[in-house]
């Protein structure tokens, strides 16, 4: 027999190999930490879509191309429906961007885009309960559109019949939203550093 | 049962082969479990367990319903495949990837004989999902899917292991009164067979490993240009695009000077939420009411207006255009809105009717939800009331409103845009609003005080005659008005700058 276990099988039932697990396992291991420094590096870029979940989010500045904003909804808890502001910016880049989520005791934090490093996101969808920031400028902005109207982000719109902004570029400074989804069709986030601690 | 077939079965191995039935000779997960020859559920469960990868199935099945639920947990507990239309492709891949997930984990459960496929597919699909999807579940799926996958990939049926490290090692005298002894010989001829060709059982393990690392170095080739087409607008897998929305509106800010005051009424009527617009027939007076009339919500006209607004010309009834009126209209003081305008139906006076004109700008429309501007002051630079438009609905059918431009406003003293959709309100606040660049602004009701006096605009109270008068006083100096109401706006402006804004409900 090769190895000493044998003895304590049973005869029909199967054992983990951990020689084999190991061949297996560290060099996968060895690709994900790959994996995640290249996108800590911004070379790599990630899609993000969350829901379901309110989580923070902060950045010291945001700037946006093709911006539309109008009022949604997002299922809660318990069947009630949370209004939201719904936020569909084309392109962004965001500066010192910071996610906290917390579950329970743990709070996650992400924090990405320091130094210099903007985090950029494509087809940015932010559905979110509360929004602040410290200065907002828009150019070519219309407020009052008619929601199913916006075409500042082709292929987003909100409902026909609902109120609704939009503007060509958009520079939020100190921007904090308590966010209820967000999406991205792609997130460039260097600087990448994720952990548990204090939410943003 | 006779004795062990094997010579080097340990003595515990020998006993229990020789008291086990004859059927557990056979590993477990190729027969149908034998649930009598346990005692309870538990028990049989173990067994059933015992004899697959079921921890490394385990674990790739929670990785994918972790991946699954981050982007999906609002569709799934409520249903709003609307949220699904946002989510677009980079959510498309989280599914598909937790979908694909769970499959190998049930599969690794169902079907062992394939587990190194499975156990390799879900090693890449965890690997994947950290671009693909939430950095892969913030982690979490990614690992589990690694090691539920390496666990899978190392679990082997102790029969089959025995003989194949066997194999090559100490070929033991074969008995061929078993089929599944003459299977095992067969094996080892082929074990034997692979060694003369210098591949061992090592090589092939390094093999199948290295397969992960050489799918996902091509998934990094081909990331960059994956994620290219997202941009483009809603596609779902890079195949299925909806095309947006065509034409974009282009505001045109026309700064020409005129001031229009308007009254202030500070109880004007509370918008009523139902996004419905009322079929009512605005009956405007040729001159200046001093009532203000309540206009609840939006004030759909009933009728569509002919070719329904699709090429409206911004410039074309800009010559009959009606001028404000200054005037402090007595009647209209705080407090006092009646409905002046409801008396008088069908009286539509031509002069309005010349002024009315289409849309200002193609693809510009209105919501039905009721919003309403309030600020302590505006100062207007250059502010005119270019006439009565109307505008499209989103609803359906047309709004009369009121038209004005300036170059520049000001708005200050805490500026709140409450709008009422749904039985909700979302307010907007800001403590100073700065439009620039030419400013354009519709509205249903434009309120205020001028020098303390208040004044009260609606598309049927406004004169002409006097708006034009004042056209005429606006263009010379900047206007302030205190106590600024406005429903319904609908503003373009080449340049917005806020101050600390908040958005809330």
């Amino acid at each position: 027999m090769p190895t000493d276990s044998n003895a304590k099988r049973s005869p029909a039932s199967g054992k983990v190999r951990w020689r084999r697990f190991a061949i297996v396992a560290v060099p996968s291991v060895a690709i994900a930490g790959a994996l995640i420094g290249l996108t800590a590096k911004g070379a790599i870029a990630s899609s993000i879509s969350v829901s379901g979940q309110e989580f923070l989010v902060t950045a010291s500045q945001l700037n946006g191309t093709g911006f539309e904003q109008f009022g949604g909804e997002v299922p809660g808890t318990n069947n009630s429906q949370n209004p939201v502001v719904i936020s569909a910016i084309h392109h962004a880049t965001l500066a010192n961007l910071c996610q906290s989520v917390t579950v329970g005791p743990v709070t996650l934090r992400l924090t990405a885009g320091g130094g210099g490093n903007l985090v950029s996101a494509d087809n940015l969808v932010v559905d979110a309960s509360g929004q602040t920031g410290s200065v907002a400028t828009f150019h070519n902005i219309t407020i009052g559109q008619d929601a199913g109207t916006l075409t500042e982000d082709p292929g987003t719109a909100g409902t026909p019949g609902g109120f609704g902004q939009q503007a060509d570029s958009i520079t939020i400074d100190n921007l904090v939203q308590h966010t209820w989804l967000t999406t991205a069709g792609t997130f460039t986030l260097p600087g990448l550093s994720i952990g548990f601690g204090k939410s943003c | 049962m006779t004795t062990g077939e094997e010579d080097e079965d340990s003595p515990e191995e020998l006993v229990a082969r020789v008291t086990a039935p004859q059927h557990a000779r056979t590993p477990a997960w190729r027969r149908a479990p034998d649930f009598r020859a346990w005692s309870g559920r538990r028990a049989a469960f173990r067994a059933w367990r015992h004899s697959r990868p079921f921890s490394g199935g385990l674990l790739l099945v929670i990785a994918g319903i972790e991946l699954l639920a981050l982007p999906l947990s609002g569709v799934l507990f409520k249903g709003a495949l609307k949220l699904v239309i946002y989510i677009a492709i980079g959510g498309v891949f989280g599914v598909l990837i937790g979908i694909l997930l769970i499959a190998a984990g049930i599969m690794l459960w169902i079907n062992p004989t394939h587990r190194v496929f499975y156990a390799i597919a879900g090693i890449v699909l965890g690997l994947a999902s950290f671009p693909a999807s939430n950095l892969g579940g913030l982690f979490i799926a990614m690992l589990l899917a690694i090691i539920g996958g390496s666990l899978a990939f190392a679990w082997e049926p102790n029969d089959a292991t025995e003989n194949a490290d066997d194999a090559g090692r100490e070929p033991a005298a074969p008995r061929a009164r078993r089929l599944r002894v003459r299977r095992l010989r067969v094996r080892r001829l082929r074990v034997r067979r692979l060694r003369v060709r210098g591949l061992t059982r090592g090589h092939r393990v390094f093999s199948v490993a290295a397969m992960p690392a050489l799918l996902v170095a091509g998934m990094l080739g081909t990331s960059a240009h994956a994620s290219t087409p997202q941009s483009g607008g809603l596609c779902i897998l890079g195949i299925i695009c909806l095309p947006g929305p065509s034409s974009s509106p282009s505001p045109q800010p026309s700064p020409s000077p005129s001031p229009s005051p308007s009254t202030r009424t500070p109880s004007s009527p509370k918008p009523t939420p139902s996004p419905a617009c009322p079929p009512v027939s605005p009956s405007p007076s040729p001159k200046p009411t001093p009532t203000p009339t309540p206009t609840p919500g939006p004030s759909c006209s009933s009728t569509p207006a002919p070719k329904g607004g699709g090429s409206p010309t911004k410039g074309g009834g800009s010559s009959t255009k009606s001028s404000a009126s200054a005037s402090p209209s007595p009647g209209a003081t705080s407090g006092s809105p009646s409905s002046g305008t409801g008396g008088e139906p069908g009286k539509k006076p031509a002069k309005k009717a010349a002024a009315a004109r289409q849309v200002a700008d193609p693809g510009l429309t209105a919501p039905c939800a009721t919003s309403v501007l309030d600020a302590g002051s505006a100062t207007l630079t250059d502010f005119a009331f270019k006439g009565i438009v109307h505008v499209p609905v989103g609803c359906g059918g047309t709004q009369e409103m009121m038209e004005f431009t300036a170059s520049s406003a000001s708005l200050a003293g805490g500026v709140t845009v409450t709008v009422t959709q749904g039985g909700q309100n979302t307010v907007t606040t800001s403590p100073t609003l700065g439009f620039s660049s030419g400013m354009t602004l519709y509205a249903t009701k434009l309120c205020g005080k001028l020098a303390g006096i208040p004044l009260c605009f609606t598309p049927t109270t406004v004169s002409a005659v006097l708006l034009s008068t004042a056209n005429l006083l606006t263009s010379v100096l900047p206007i302030t008005l205190t106590n600024v109401v406005t429903n319904q706006p609908l503003a373009l402006a080449g340049g917005l700058q806020t101050g600390p804004l908040s958005i809330g409900f």
